[in-house]
């Protein structure tokens, strides 16, 4: 029954958005954070892997532990990021001069999902392509909105 | 003319209890009758948008809010008392949770 009448609530009433970001709202966005948290991410793999597979000390296993959750942490946090200049900065225009936007963010974001499934050192470099193209989109944008 | 919003929420400054694309449930009638209480989650308008945040302090007309993520959000720290006019309505329910 809860759910029916929230179902119903969501049809038929109207969506307004209401802003919890910098609230108002501050227009400030920046490809930067989503780039460092990728450069970080492919850092990490690559630390994963130089670590010793035959008989790791307890150090080792302390080093293997934080790399994980330091990839972890930034993959997250790298697809927010992302997920911030797609829904917030990009607006429907730019679809005019960047047809296949929505497919470079989708890629982007599943690329953060697969850098924290895997250790792989082929996603994370594109993950940071990935990110750096989207960097370059954002810039291109900026500068022909002051055009 | 039913006496509900739903707002979608844009941005961070509310987490952890509302994330990023959150749909929530406004009353708009909720102070009709009721004062707004500290804690209280309401949506308040501004120039030409709206804003969602919690009321910390409540004087006889004014109301001062701030965002549950303190780190990211600017509010009544910054900008001062909002008058309790601006108050929208008081957040009911989360409709659709974007965790």
């Amino acid at each position: 029954m809860k759910s029916l009448i929230r179902s119903i609530l969501i049809k038929i009433l109207p969506t307004k958005n209401a802003y919890a970001h910098c609230d108002i709202p501050c227009g400030i966005y920046d490809p930067k954070p989503a780039q460092l948290a990728a450069a970080t991410v492919l850092k990490m793999v690559q630390l994963i892997q130089e670590l010793s597979k035959e008989n790791p000390t307890v150090n080792d296993r302390n080093k293997f532990v934080r790399y994980v959750s330091t990839k972890e942490e930034h993959a997250r946090k790298c697809k927010e990021e992302i997920l911030i200049l797609w829904t917030d900065y990009f607006k429907p225009e730019h679809l005019k001069t960047i047809p296949h936007l929505h497919e470079i963010f989708w890629n982007a974001a599943k690329l953060c999902s697969l850098n924290k499934q895997e250790v792989s050192l082929a996603h994370a470099t594109e993950l940071v392509k990935a990110v750096d193209e989207i960097a370059a989109i954002f810039q291109k944008t900026k500068v022909t909105s002051k055009k | 003319m039913i006496p509900l919003f739903k707002f979608k929420i844009k941005g961070h400054s509310m987490e952890p209890t509302l994330k990023n694309g959150d749909i929530v449930l406004v009353n708009r009638l909720a102070y009709l009758l009721a004062k707004p209480h500290m804690g209280d989650i309401i949506a308040i308008k501004r120039e030409k948008y709206s804003i969602i945040k919690r009321i910390k302090v409540i004087t006889r007309e004014k109301i001062f809010v701030v965002g549950d993520n303190k780190k990211d959000s600017l509010d009544s720290r910054k900008l001062g008392f909002v008058n309790r006019k601006k108050i929208i309505g008081k957040v009911i329910y989360i409709l659709t949770n974007n965790a």
